[in-house]
């Protein structure tokens, strides 16, 4: 059965929110403006030269997918550590993460845009009940001129824009529907938003403070005395969003090997793979951006 | 049946170590902390839940001292055999003794423990061992909220916002708490160094900040001193522009005993917030006010 | 050779076997039919009594007299002994003529009920009327309701011993034909002794490890009648009341028939009902256990003091709490079907309320337990399928056991596999959870909201080609 157009849109917008969210305290507004206007060029321009097709690209890609599904794993990794189990050995929860992206990514892609899919309609529901329930703690004295001021400028829109050209080609595999301008620009307007949303509600000095923002403004709610104490909802709602991130991630890297080695039946390279990510995972560092900003004051 | 065997390997793995029963959890809901001769002095109201169903629950107040804020929590734990849990908490008290270098490990303490919310209330009393001791569950939040809402004589302060202020280098206003438990307006914290301000005087400043919800104002009247003017302002809004402050008012008279035109009262509650305005800014005034109600009766 | 030896040696000798000889002038005429299936009345009246009146006449030309005279419905001349064997035991009466010509009459006994109203399918608006255990019977409710000559049936006899008629039908012109052609030859290969009631086919027509069923079984003939007009296949098997639906999709067991007499706001309202009554039914016990063993930060200090008082005498892990409510659970349950209805209310009143009141005093469990428990085993039943109800058993114990390891992470594991097992499973061929994934909006409007009326101008296009309604 063919892929929708707008099956691959959805998984796009999820796929562009995973890494908007990810790297949330490296970027500013400034970055994000920037970023989203080259990297929308850029995928343009491959949209005409069509350069999956060679053997290089996907080698590299291979080899990118192995090093963010990496990098990514240990800070989602993180993430649910922080948000959602704490005191819990890392170990047990990147080897439970991975088990469940190796059990859901060899199931084929129909399988998975059919789940990320699924998950995208209570994704977009708890989305939408975020923005209700912390709507009436903005402010609009918190978004300030400050906003575009930001060190590292360069590096980080350099970062952002190579993030959102590899989500670009985490569709591949799944289809080569061509995309419009329009279905871009939507995704990046939507991220510029809440960007400005998630500062206005908790003013950039805590931003900058708190490790996940995103989490921490829905610590805020307080509604008629009972709707209180709800951010274990949107956490497991980013953390959805990170799944499918990671999800992609491997089934690029699978998709790849199976056509470089021209080979069906991957089981023994798959389980080397598992074990390869485990442990790289396990070594990567955990850094402390909140401590770093603290000792810098 | 695979699925089954790698639960249980997980369950045997894993141990749960983050399985936790609720009667094993000794849930703070206030903190006191003063420093005494360079050591931190601890005192933590712990909710204990007796089982016949009494309206309130019992409260357990500890106190104990040690080096660091980490440290003084271990020992807690170890004294009373339970997990220390602070996601409840929701009132800090402190009092003179704790200064920018307190406040620093304070806040860095809330903020790596994931645990914590931080908006909970903070308060400021001269006597910390009795207003503990003699406060009641949330009593004392009850009290600062509904004075902050209806008369505008003090300012909920939230962990956030001691936070926020603390690394904007802004002051901190924190309610101060008479040994009695009663509300004597604020202590403002800047440059190291605590001063009070008094109840009457917190209008004038929360005008200046734009908190005010709602107050109840009267003024004697000039004819007549046993005859009052009464107002209630229901709603005001300032905008801080660079060189003017503009302060809206929506105002409805209670009791209108001198008998004055709608210009009189009008000038007669301007003067009065413009003089008391003056401490705070040295910027232009401008007030704008909808009265509604009887002018003479 | 001699029929009548035969089958008395193949029988051996079976008292319900009637043999009967009757000598004329110049012929002799045999008759068998089995009593326990053949109404005596009607071979009394409509066989006897003319073969008696009868002489003079010639073998041929009496087999002849009988064929064309007699005043039965199906007559048949029969030359073989394999059809004769089939004949009889259908209820045919079978006349041996001279023992040479042999001829079959139908004197069928009817054996069943008639038609009575729907028992678990229950509605309160549009028909009450039900199968019964008779194939022509539901084939008549069926026809009934689709008076079009369009309605095509292909029968097949299934089951060595049992010899079960089962019927396809479907609606030529809006029925993808490969959809007919390749259930067909699923029931061809069927190799079984017998089939005793429709659900015996749904192991051998479903390919998928869903532990959600692919096929709906119904009672209900305007629910059969509607899968028809949409383009699905009916599958009619004799001596069971209920038909099977195929292909059924997952939103399917989220419709009753109700939905379609009744104004779409309030369809839909009560749609989202049993949708929100599904996530309950799968998730509360395992949310309880994650909120109260892992994160008792997320609830308010009210709530939390309230769980601590209740939970200070239960001597149980809040985990084991639960799995042990779950499995009394079902065996009030379980014990309710089994026993007489006479019986049922005294184990209702004992079980739910006696055992319940008792057990939470004795600190045996907690109240709220008994809350969460019976708000998820009642939110469970909503479903008008067993076999879905059942389904939702084991993913209720498997994501409780994942939230007492994990927590609310343990809670998204469990969504992940519940979805990959879901999005993995196909009903003939079909995406399992069309029209969400993958998406159709058009459909979508009668999936869980439903937003057209019955005037709805498009037909399902994974289910036919004629996409346009009222052609």
């Amino acid at each position: 059965m063919k892929i929708k157009k707008i099956e691959i849109r959805i998984t796009y917008f999820i796929l562009n929110l995973a890494i908007f969210l990810l790297n949330f305290k490296n970027i500013s507004l400034l970055s994000i403006i920037i970023s989203n206007i080259l990297a929308i060029l850029f995928i343009l321009l491959f949209e005409k030269t069509n350069i999956y097709k060679y053997k290089l690209t996907k080698v590299i890609l291979t080899f990118l997918s192995l090093f963010f599904l990496t990098y990514y794993l240990n800070k989602v990794t993180i993430f649910i550590g922080d948000n959602i189990l704490r005191e819990y050995s890392i170990i047990m929860i990147s080897l439970t993460l991975l088990l469940a992206i190796f059990f859901l990514g060899n199931k084929g892609y129909h399988t998975i845009i059919k789940v990320i899919l699924l998950a995208s309609y209570f994704i977009l529901f708890f989305l939408i009940i975020g923005y209700l329930t912390t709507i009436p703690y903005f402010e609009f004295k918190n978004i300030t001129t400050k906003l575009f001021i930001t060190n590292n400028l360069f590096l980080n829109t350099l970062k952002y824009t190579l993030l959102i050209i590899y989500t670009y080609f985490l569709i591949y595999p799944l289809s080569n529907t061509k995309f419009k301008t329009k279905d871009l620009v939507i995704t990046n307007i939507y991220q510029l938003l809440t960007y400005l949303f998630i500062i206005g509600i908790l003013s950039l000095t805590l931003t900058n403070i708190y490790e996940y923002p995103y989490i921490t403004i829905f610590k805020k709610v307080n509604l008629i005395g009972f709707i209180e104490r709800i951010e274990i909802l949107p956490s497991l709602n980013y953390l959805f969003i990170f799944f499918f991130l990671l999800l992609l991630s491997f089934y690029q890297i699978k998709y790849n090997l199976n056509i470089l080695l021209k080979k069906k039946n991957l089981k023994y390279l798959l389980i080397l793979l598992f074990i390869l990510i485990f442990l790289l995972s396990l070594i990567t560092p955990r850094y402390y951006i909140l401590n770093h900003y603290l000792h810098s004051m | 049946m695979k699925k089954i065997l790698i639960l249980i390997l997980l369950f045997m793995l894993t141990g749960c170590s983050s399985y936790i029963e609720l009667n094993d959890l000794a849930i703070i809901n206030t903190l006191g902390l003063e420093k005494v001769n360079d050591n931190y002095k601890l005192y933590a109201s712990i909710v204990n839940i007796k089982e016949e169903e009494s309206l309130e629950p019992e409260i357990e107040t500890y106190e104990i001292e040690g080096n660091s804020l980490n440290q003084i929590v271990d020992n807690l734990s170890l004294t009373l055999n339970k997990k220390i849990y602070m996601s409840h908490l929701n009132l800090l008290i402190i009092n003179d003794t704790i200064k920018t270098q307190e406040l620093d490990e304070i806040i860095n303490f809330f903020i790596n423990n994931n645990e914590t919310r931080e908006d909970f209330l903070v308060i400021n009393t001269n006597n910390l061992e009795k207003v503990i001791k003699n406060s009641k569950f949330q009593q004392i939040n009850d009290l600062v909220e509904n004075s902050s809402r209806e008369t505008s004589k003090t300012i909920y302060t939230t962990m956030y916002d001691v936070i926020k202020n603390y690394y904007d280098k802004e002051s901190i206003y924190l309610p101060y708490i008479a040994s009695d438990i009663t509300l004597e307006g604020l202590k403002e914290f800047k440059n190291n160094t605590y001063k009070e301000i008094k109840s009457d005087d917190v209008i004038y400043l929360n005008y200046y900040l734009n908190n005010i919800d709602t107050y109840k104002y009267s003024i004697t009247c000039h004819n007549n001193q046993n005859k009052y003017l009464y107002l209630n302002i229901l709603t005001s809004n300032t905008s801080n522009f660079k060189n003017e402050l503009l302060i809206t008012n929506e105002i409805k008279i209670i009791s209108n005993d001198c008998n004055y035109n709608q210009d009189e009262i009008n000038n007669l509650f301007n003067n009065n917030l413009k003089s008391n305005l003056t401490k705070y800014t040295n910027k232009k005034i401008t007030i704008k006010n909808t009265i509604r109600g009887t002018y003479e009766n | 050779m001699n029929y009548i030896e035969k089958i008395k040696k193949e029988s051996n000798s079976a008292d319900d076997y009637i043999y009967k000889e009757i000598k004329l002038k110049n012929n002799k005429i045999n008759t068998i039919n089995i009593e326990t299936i053949t109404s005596s009345e009607d071979i009394n009246n409509f066989i006897l009594k003319r073969i008696s009146i009868l002489d003079n006449l010639e073998t041929d030309s009496l087999t002849n007299y009988l064929f064309n005279y007699l005043p039965a419905t199906t007559t048949e001349e029969i030359t073989d002994y394999d059809k004769l064997k089939s004949k009889l035991l259908n209820g045919f009466t079978i006349i041996i003529i001279n023992d040479k010509n042999v001829l079959a009459i139908e004197t069928r006994r009817d054996l069943t009920r008639g038609v009575a109203e729907a028992s678990y399918e229950r509605s309160i608006l549009g028909p009450k009327d039900a199968f019964i255990e008779h194939y022509n019977t539901n084939l008549g409710l069926i026809r009934r309701r689709i008076k079009d000559i369009n309605l095509h049936i292909k029968t097949i006899e299934l089951g060595r011993s049992t010899k079960t008629k089962v019927g396809l039908l479907y609606l030529k012109g809006i029925v993808k034909e490969d959809l007919v052609n390749k259930t067909y030859k699923r029931l061809q290969k069927i190799n079984l002794d017998g089939i005793i009631d429709s659900n015996y086919l749904k192991k051998y027509l479903n390919d998928s490890k869903s532990l959600f069923p692919t096929i709906k079984g119904t009672e209900r003939p305007d629910l059969a009648s509607t899968a028809l007009l949409e383009g699905k296949v009916v599958l009619i098997v004799d001596n069971s009341p209920e038909v099977l639906i195929l292909p059924t999709f997952f939103i399917d067991f989220f419709h009753t028939s109700d939905d379609y007499y009744q104004k779409p706001i309030n369809v839909t309202f009560i749609r989202i009902i049993r949708l929100i009554s599904f996530i309950i039914a799968i998730f509360l016990p395992a949310f309880y256990v994650a909120i109260t063993t892992h994160n008792p930060d997320s609830m308010p200090i009210n709530l939390l003091l309230s769980f601590q008082s209740q939970r200070m005498s239960v001597p149980f892990p809040a985990f084991l709490e639960a799995i042990l409510m779950i499995i009394a659970f079902e065996i009030l349950r379980e014990s309710d079907i089994r026993i007489p209805s006479s019986m049922g209310t005294a184990i209702s009143i004992l079980g739910g309320l006696v055992l319940g009141d008792a057990a939470v005093n004795a600190g045996i469990v907690s109240p709220i337990m008994i809350i969460v428990v019976a708000i998820s085993a009642i939110s469970g039943l909503l479903i008008q399928s067993v076999e879905a109800i059942n389904s939702i058993r084991w993913y209720r114990f498997l994501v409780i056991i994942l939230s007492s390891i994990f927590g609310y992470y343990g809670i998204f594991l469990g969504i992940i596999l519940i979805l990959t097992n879901l999005a993995d499973t196909k009903s003939e061929g079909k995406d399992y959870l069309y029209p969400f994934a993958p998406i159709n909006f058009e459909e979508q409007k009668d999936g869980i909201l439903k937003l057209h009326n019955q005037g709805e101008k498009h037909r399902n296009p994974i289910l036919s080609d004629n996409k346009v309604r009222g052609k």
